[in-house]
């Protein structure tokens, strides 16, 4: 559903490349934990992915489109939460939910059943008719990952989505990822709490200066490792790269 | 280096450390800030000017009459008076808006070395105004006093003079935000004063414009009697009559001194009791300030279902600019206000004017049977048209405005070219009521015919069109994308500059096209629209156009 092949990023004039020929895939049904340490290149890669960086080279497809030469049908085909939950701080949360749904065409009956399921399993009833300027950092993230997956997408692009939540807005979130990969859809998300990569993820993809030094199954990744746990893994792999 | 020191630095930065600096060539340039704040300070120059030479005249007149320091005084409560109302302006973002003190207070620091520091900077920017003022009284005095007790009043009044007027203003916004809740939305605060700023402005235009046509005499009389104007200022900066007396003095010893030792006591009194003041009303006001909650009140489905109505996309971020335009005081009151309060201090400024009767002579020259006079109007109507767009500072500062949020505008499925053109058109739903709310007073004032009034209406359209897709392109081209205050991408931005240089130097060609080519009306008509017409559509293209490509480039 989500396909990253032969991707490399260099900003600027930089000889560096912030992203190193990767190439990924998360089929339907899977949840992709992405860890990384940081500043290894896990946020270029989402920007890449969800089209606001272009990648010098290699090919994205969301979905069967291709980011770079249909933007349109593959932006229609994910939901993005990003890192920071700071924006439209001047609108009302309904007003913020509205102008998301308008963006992805929601239709009013869908983006009514949505709002109402969605605000009642965060805890945003009280919250939706105040401006996002007068929530805390959690029900920040909460109205932005409303406005994410109100229509309904496939693919779900989630930076860092677990900060800042309270336990069951996490506990919630959480849920909610492992159904929509049930489902036959996919989840990607970028994450530096590793005992949650652990618990959720069917894959890990872990990259450190750039490139990929592993993708595949945790288990697989621990087989390699003597039955480390993924922190202890992380510790290991980043530190001899 | 001690804490309050320390504090005082690290506090004067975030004030105003990283808005000195202006991006040229994608680096930050400290020198082009400070060569902007040169040139706004330079444009000062002819109202310290003018102050001067009514200063003079003031000083000189009460000095006949044997009573020089009620003139000063009343000179120093009006500047007591301004740096009052700059103080109100200023405190709250200072104090409260800030966001740094939240920081700090963990940190083990005393309460009043946090208020020190952050009263020592606003106190900073109080000096400058009490400079510029009483470098102005130094120089208007300098015939009248000998230059010894001069020197020394001018000095010690300088240090005292902006202590008073701040320590009000700024408990007074203490308590504003300790007891009510209306201060503590940042928002609705700035909106506020930004307005009522604006209004004083008006009004002491409107003051000025009075006081400059009664003569020096009237002042005089005037003053002598005690008006209660300023018998209550003389009261509430009660340091300004002693050390308005001290310039009375013609010695320091024995004359002046004791006087100014006097306010300098009050300043010092002033002090003590701002920090016992501030002890008990400051910090309790401040926390939480950040996170006002909500209302708590749940939604229902009925709630839900009335407020989720779809609508396009186009009119969906239509609707969302001009909901930011307008609930961001700094875009607000920078980009609409001015274009709408523009045609009331202009028709301020033309009340003496109508009272004295010159108007009518004015208006018994205008003939609009004659070819040259609608000629003429037509080529005015057109250059309104580009003074207008230029007020209109909405989309030469569009793309500025998103900031770090600019990322939005690349991930949601809604092409380029839809999301410039509701930017665009966020421009133009402001700038056809500005435009009417000049033209029809003018249409009224001048009653030139209906169809002159229309021809008028196509004119200054295009114009205007122009200066907006312009102003988008030029902020497609350079946008200010790194700013922690949004005054940064709108006040600070070179854009608004170079668009309104832009249009400034098109009208001058215009107008000297206008009176000497365009005297006929129909060649004046259609030779307008063609030129302003082809420089609107070639703004479009170069903004709509061409901005799918600069998008892109932009991250």
């Amino acid at each position: 559903m989500l396909n990253l092949s032969n991707v490399s990023k260099t900003y600027g004039n930089n000889t560096v490349k912030a992203v190193d020929n990767i190439s990924l895939e998360v089929k339907a049904g899977h949840i992709l934990g992405f860890i990384g340490p940081n500043g290894a290149g896990k946020t270029t890669a989402i920007k890449m992915i969800t089209g606001i960086l272009k990648p010098d080279e290699g090919v994205i497809t969301v979905n069967g489109s291709n980011i770079t030469d249909e933007p349109i049908a593959a932006k229609q085909n994910f939901g993005y939460v990003p890192d920071s939950p700071d924006m439209f701080l001047r609108l009302k949360g309904f007003e913020y939910l509205n102008f998301m749904g308008d963006m992805y065409q929601v239709p009013d009956n869908q983006r009514q059943e949505k709002i109402t399921t969605m605000a009642e399993t965060f805890e945003m009833t009280g919250a939706l008719s105040a401006r996002i300027q007068s929530y805390s950092h959690g029900m920040r993230q909460k109205i932005i990952i409303m406005g994410a997956l109100m229509h309904n997408p496939a693919v779900w692009i989630l930076d860092e989505p677990l900060t800042g939540l309270d336990p069951r807005s996490s506990f919630q979130l959480k849920e909610m990822m492992r159904q929509h990969a049930q489902a036959g859809n996919c989840v990607f998300f970028s994450t530096h709490m590793l005992e949650v990569a652990e618990k959720l993820c069917d894959k890990i993809a872990l990259i450190n200066k750039g490139k990929i030094i592993f993708f595949g199954e945790l288990e697989e990744l621990k087989d390699k490792h003597n039955q480390l746990s993924l922190e202890e893994i992380f510790m290991e792999v980043t530190a001899n790269v | 280096m001690s804490k309050y020191w320390s504090l005082t630095k690290t506090f004067m930065k975030t004030a105003i450390g990283a808005s000195m600096s202006i991006k040229l060539g994608g680096t930050e340039r400290k020198w082009a800030g400070i060569v902007l704040v040169i040139i706004i300070a330079i444009s000062f120059a002819p109202i310290l000017w003018m102050l001067y030479y009514v200063m003079t005249d003031i000083f000189l007149i009460f000095d006949m009459v044997g009573e020089l320091p009620v003139g000063v005084g009343f000179v120093l409560n009006i500047g007591s008076l301004l740096i009052f109302v700059f103080s109100m302006l200023a405190a709250p973002a200072l104090f409260y808006f800030a966001k740094d003190v939240e920081y700090v207070l963990p940190l083990p620091i005393k309460p009043t070395q946090i208020i020190g520091a952050k009263f020592t900077i606003a106190l900073v920017f109080e000096y400058l105004i009490a400079i510029a003022l009483m470098g102005i009284v130094f120089f208007a005095l300098r015939d009248l006093l000998p230059v010894g007790v001069l020197t020394f009043n001018t000095i010690v009044t300088l240090l005292a003079l902006p202590i008073l007027p701040m320590v009000y203003s700024t408990v007074l916004v203490m308590l504003l935000m300790r007891v009510s809740r209306f201060g503590r939305n940042p928002d609705r605060y700035t909106m506020f004063v930004g307005i009522l700023a604006v209004v004083i402005a008006i009004g002491f235009s409107m003051y000025a414009g009075q006081a400059f046509a009664i003569d020096g005499d009237a002042l005089v009389n005037s003053l002598m009697g005690q008006p209660v104007a300023m018998t209550t200022l003389n009261t509430v900066f009660i340091g300004n009559g002693f050390a308005a007396r001290a310039f009375g003095a013609d010695v320091i010893f024995g004359g002046a001194l004791h006087n100014q030792l006097i306010n300098i006591a009050i300043a010092a009194v002033a002090i003590l009791v701002f920090f016992a003041l501030a002890k008990v009303l400051y910090f309790a006001g401040i926390i939480g300030l950040s996170e006002s909650g909500s209302s708590g009140k749940k939604s229902t489905v009925e709630d839900i279902s009335k407020n989720t109505k779809g609508q396009s996309k186009f009119f969906s971020y239509l609707a969302k600019e001009l909901r930011l335009l307008f609930r961001s005081p700094t875009a607000f009151t920078n980009s609409v206000l001015g274009a709408f309060l523009m045609p009331i201090i202009l028709g301020i400024s033309l009340v003496p004017l109508m009272r004295s009767g010159d108007f009518d002579e004015l208006f018994g020259m205008i003939n609009f049977s004659d070819p040259r006079t609608v000629a003429f109007t037509l080529v005015i109507m057109t250059l309104l048209g580009f003074f207008i767009g230029g007020m209109v500072m909405i989309t030469c500062t569009t793309i500025s405005r998103e900031g770090k949020s600019l990322f939005i505008m690349k991930y949601i499925p809604v092409p380029y070219s839809t999301q410039l053109h509701a930017k665009a058109t966020s421009g133009i739903v402001v700038l056809i009521p500005a435009l009417l709310f000049m033209m029809v007073p003018l249409q009224i004032l001048f009653q030139a015919p209906a169809w002159l009034f229309v021809c008028g209406l196509v004119l200054v359209l295009p114009g205007a069109l122009f200066i907006n897709y312009l102003g988008l392109y030029i902020d497609l081209l350079r946008p200010k994308l790194t700013w922690d205050n949004e005054q940064a991408a709108v006040k600070q931005n070179l854009n608004a500059i170079l668009v309104m240089g832009i249009s400034w130097a098109l009208a001058a060609v215009i107008a000297v096209l206008g009176w000497f080519v365009f005297t006929n009306p129909w060649v004046a008509f259609f030779g307008l629209f063609g030129i302003t017409g082809l420089l609107a559509f070639t703004a479009y293209y170069l903004a709509i156009g061409k901005g799918n490509k600069l998008m892109e480039r932009l991250h």
